[in-house]
């Protein structure tokens, strides 16, 4: 009997052996960080321990501002919500802490249970969004008023400022690495690296292309008739963002195949029309159509259809464009991707296919021609589209009035691709000039792209692309800011909008040192 | 205890070693059981084993490891004797009539019921919060209950001497600490399944409310279950089935202890060991520091975390949520092999508690 009881111990030994030999098996399932085919979703069983490494090193690199996991983040509460397999609960507990952390203005009290929510619930995308937002939105902003840092100088603050948006896009990467398949923390990570990192690159656009690609990209919740919220498929919004961030880079030609082939499936043929109602923007301002208008209504008398055509003499292109620009807007989702385009190909497609050709003074010219409304290079049918108007019966007053709105609309409307596209101008023709080995010219047109990115970071206190710029130039080249150009800009708001465009194309010679 | 000390009238572990004998029908059955699960055993081996279709199945495996649960099932077959049988539905029985089994029970399944009202915690992700609260609170529940059923299936036997008449009939003392442990399993499996109802009839109401029945069923990647309701109560079902091995191995720990321990002590040292296997994972990954930091602790420190490691009862193994917010659908390999291993562990904890159970005198 004694002999029988310590066999079934012993056999008890061997099964516990067993036990601990089975798991490795186990363990490449929970463990496989191997993809799915063809999604982004991992085949493991179980969590990510990566936290562990995080903790782990927590105490080591104390120089490194990152937020990490540490000992005085383990609350007891969190250990438990480890400890127990009951993450997501805890987890929800501390995001409620966290929010009301946030409604009592206490945005660094947040940070630690943000990372300890997130750590618990790495599926909860809304913490993820939040984290991420909080550090390069609020802490962002919340830097340059603590009274420590404004102690510390510009320069503190700029570096603080810089690790708050690298935090909020670390989360963001962290958070659409552990849900790789929900679109919204690839859109967020793209949307904050290009409008608060200031990167309009061909990394942010792939992020916006891989959120695009996810099933829940369009996505939207709308009310049945039954009362009863459903989702369904909504506007292409991340097939436009890409489009506006190919403008605001700009690459022009890219982001009219955008608009064009991707968004519009728009066939040569409808392209082809739809630059001709480009050009008749160009040459006769936004409210072109009247020209349609007034010709419809006239067509069949011939006296004021010659007039008209006389006038006008592409009449027929403009009339074919416009209708293929309603017919296209007219179709669910396209208004915006064919208004872009059209007004995209009236602005500054002519400046650069110049700049395209090498010809960099004369597309400078056309740009700031554009920019200020001169009808040497701009508008060149107003005169024409006054008599349009005096053939629809407007009073000479309402003319003018009309004309005047015209040249002002385009001027205001032209500042913020304007100011991006001349920069963008400047800087391949300091590359050009490096090529030809003139760098005197070399300096002079990247001190002009400076001012320029100046200009527009001023002009608009949300460009973060144009603000990294100017940063890298002053980095790299020592540039001071440009007091002129700021106190200009400064003085042109106490008009209303603010008018950052140079008056007349610099004089790079003007730019030699 | 020498033999001179004892009181003779004290039931020893030596009566009634024998039992009563088992009819050849019984034996049959037992035999059509044994080798049900011999087959299931077989085709795991040869291709049960393999992830769900569309898995890339790179880490699929088979070690003969795997089998030994299948053979610990099959032996727990073979332990069922009539008496021990009699003695789980007793069990059973009386596991139910507790009342506090029925307050808890009812709580669970009100609060299940009504977990629909709670999403608004989690505004944008409900679907998501439903599934975490309705796994979370159907674990705690029964936890709960495995523990503290586990702890009292023998102590208030032996405190009220009622044992000494159990013992006096023709019942040997395995069969009475198996029995036990049948009936115990059979209540956590009764109230598993009346709270998985619950939970997952308010999923299915949830999910059919946003999105109307017949959309509710469709796998069209859109609305609240991507993958379609069929597949998401599927894979809930699977993940609170595996839960049902985490229970064995609780209520094994709880009755082992409770060989040992007194009833709060265990009660205590029950859920100290919950929380210890539930972060096996942790453990294991401190143990290697096999991550992007390398070792993590001293060597001295390892060794006493590796030692820690063998004996703990990984119970995270049976936490599959991970596949479950990704909408992959939990594997039968996985469950197979996650379960078999589950088996395994309360078979050793069983063996220990008969250990201290055989000779003890009352």
């Amino acid at each position: 009997m004694e002999l029988n009881k310590w066999a079934v111990l012993g056999g008890a030994g061997a099964l516990l052996v067993c036990y601990n030999l089975a798991q490795p098996g186990i363990m490449a399932l929970r463990n496989n960080d191997e993809k799915r085919p063809n999604t982004n979703k991992r085949e493991a069983y179980g969590p990510s321990l990566d936290w562990l490494d995080r903790l782990a090193k927590a105490s080591e690199n104390k120089d490194d501002n990152r937020v990490k996991l540490d000992f005085s983040v383990m609350s007891s509460l969190m250990v438990a919500g480890l400890a127990s397999g009951f993450k997501s609960q805890v987890a929800n507990l501390l995001w409620m802490k966290s929010d009301e952390y946030w409604h009592q203005g206490l945005f660094t009290r947040q940070v630690p249970l943000m990372e300890a929510v997130v750590t618990l619930d790495p599926q909860f995308i809304d913490a993820w969004s939040t984290a991420g937002w909080h550090w390069a939105y609020n802490i962002y902003a919340d830097i340059p008023m603590n009274p420590d840092y404004k102690k510390k100088g510009d320069a503190v603050i700029v570096a603080a400022q810089q690790d708050a948006i690298d935090t909020g896009l670390d989360y963001l990467k962290r958070g659409y690495n552990m849900n790789p398949d929900k679109y919204r923390l690839w859109f967020e990570w793209g949307w904050t690296r290009a409008e608060k990192a200031g990167f309009y690159d061909e990394e942010t656009l792939q992020h916006y292309r891989t959120a695009r690609s996810k099933s829940d990209a369009r996505e939207i919740e709308v009310t049945g008739p039954d009362g009863k919220p459903r989702k369904e498929q909504g506007l292409d919004i991340l097939g436009r963002t890409i489009g506006h961030l190919l403008e605001r880079i700009p690459e022009f030609d890219k982001a009219l195949d955008q608009y064009a082939d991707d968004l519009m499936k728009a066939t040569p043929a409808q392209r082809a029309a739809l630059d001709k109602a480009g050009a008749a923007w160009g040459r006769y301002g936004t409210n072109y159509p009247v020209i349609v208008e007034v010709w419809e209504a006239n067509k069949n008398d011939p006296q004021i259809a010659a007039q008209i055509r006389r006038l006008v003499p592409e009449i027929d292109d403009i009339v074919a464009g416009h209708a293929m620009r309603n017919k296209i807007a007219a179709q669910p989702g396209k208004d915006q991707p064919v208004g872009a385009y059209v007004s995209i190909t009236a602005r500054y497609m002519p400046a650069w296919k110049i700049m395209k050709q090498g010809r960099y003074e004369q597309a400078k010219e056309v740009l700031v021609g554009v920019m200020n409304a001169n009808t040497k290079y701009h508008l060149q049918g107003l005169d024409a589209l006054a008599k349009i108007y005096e053939i629809r019966g407007d009073a000479p007053q309402a003319i003018k009035t009309q004309i005047e709105d015209a040249k002002k609309i385009e001027r205001e409307s032209t500042q913020d691709l304007g100011l991006h596209f001349l920069a963008r101008l400047y800087e391949m023709a300091a590359a050009d000039a490096k090529k030809k080995g003139n760098l005197k010219l070399e300096d002079a047109y990247k001190h002009l792209a400076y001012e320029t990115w100046y200009r527009s970071r001023t002009r608009d206190a949300l460009d973060f692309y144009a603000l990294r710029n100017t940063r890298v130039y002053e980095a790299k080249y020592g540039f001071k800011t440009p007091e002129n150009v700021v106190k200009q800009i400064k003085e042109s708001r106490k008009g209303g909008v603010p008018n950052a465009a140079p008056a007349l194309p610099p004089n790079v010679e003007g730019y030699y040192r | 205890m020498s033999p001179s000390l004892q009181n003779q009238s004290i039931i020893s572990a030596r009566n009634y070693a024998e039992g009563v004998p088992i009819s050849p029908r019984w034996r049959a059955a037992q035999f059509v059981l044994m080798g049900l699960i011999a087959l299931v055993a077989v085709w795991f081996a040869i291709a049960g084993y393999r992830s769900p279709a569309g898995d890339s199945g790179k880490f699929d495996n088979f070690s003969p490891f795997d089998l030994v649960g299948f053979g610990v099932l099959a032996w727990a077959v073979w332990l069922v004797t009539p008496t021990t049988w009699t003695v789980a539905i007793t069990t059973f029985h009386e596991a139910i009539r507790r009342r506090w089994m029925g307050a808890l029970l009812g709580f669970a399944v009100v609060m299940l019921g009504v977990s629909t009202f709670f999403t608004w915690m989690q505004p944008g992700e409900e679907q998501k919060f439903l599934r975490d609260y309705g796994i979370g609170f159907t674990v705690i529940i029964t936890l709960i209950a495995a523990i503290f059923l586990g702890v009292a299936m023998t102590v208030p036997d032996i405190e009220r001497r009622t044992i000494f008449t159990i013992l006096s009939k023709p019942i040997n003392r395995r069969e009475y600490l198996f029995g036990k442990y049948l009936g115990l399993m059979m209540t956590l499996a009764l109230n598993l399944l009346v709270m998985s109802a619950i939970f997952l009839l308010a999923y299915a109401y949830f999910v059919i409310s946003k999105e109307g029945f017949a959309a509710a069923w469709r796998a069209d990647g859109l609305g609240v279950s991507y993958n379609g309701l069929g597949f998401d109560l599927s894979n809930l079902a699977k993940a609170l089935w595996l839960h049902f091995f985490n229970l064995a191995i609780m209520a094994a720990v709880a009755m082992a202890l409770s060989q040992f321990l007194t009833g709060i002590t265990a009660i205590i040292i029950a859920f100290v060991v919950y929380f210890l296997g539930q972060s096996a994972s942790y453990w294991e990954r401190l143990a290697g520091g096999s991550g992007e930091s390398g070792p993590v602790l001293a060597p001295a420190i390892r060794g006493v975390v590796d030692a820690v490691y063998f004996v703990l009862p990984r119970l995270d193994r049976f936490d599959v949520r991970e596949r479950i917010v990704n909408d992959l659908p939990v594997g039968i390999n996985y469950m197979m092999k996650a379960g078999s291993m589950g088996l395994v562990y309360a078979a050793v904890l069983l063996v220990v508690a008969y250990f201290a159970f055989s000779d003890r005198e009352f």
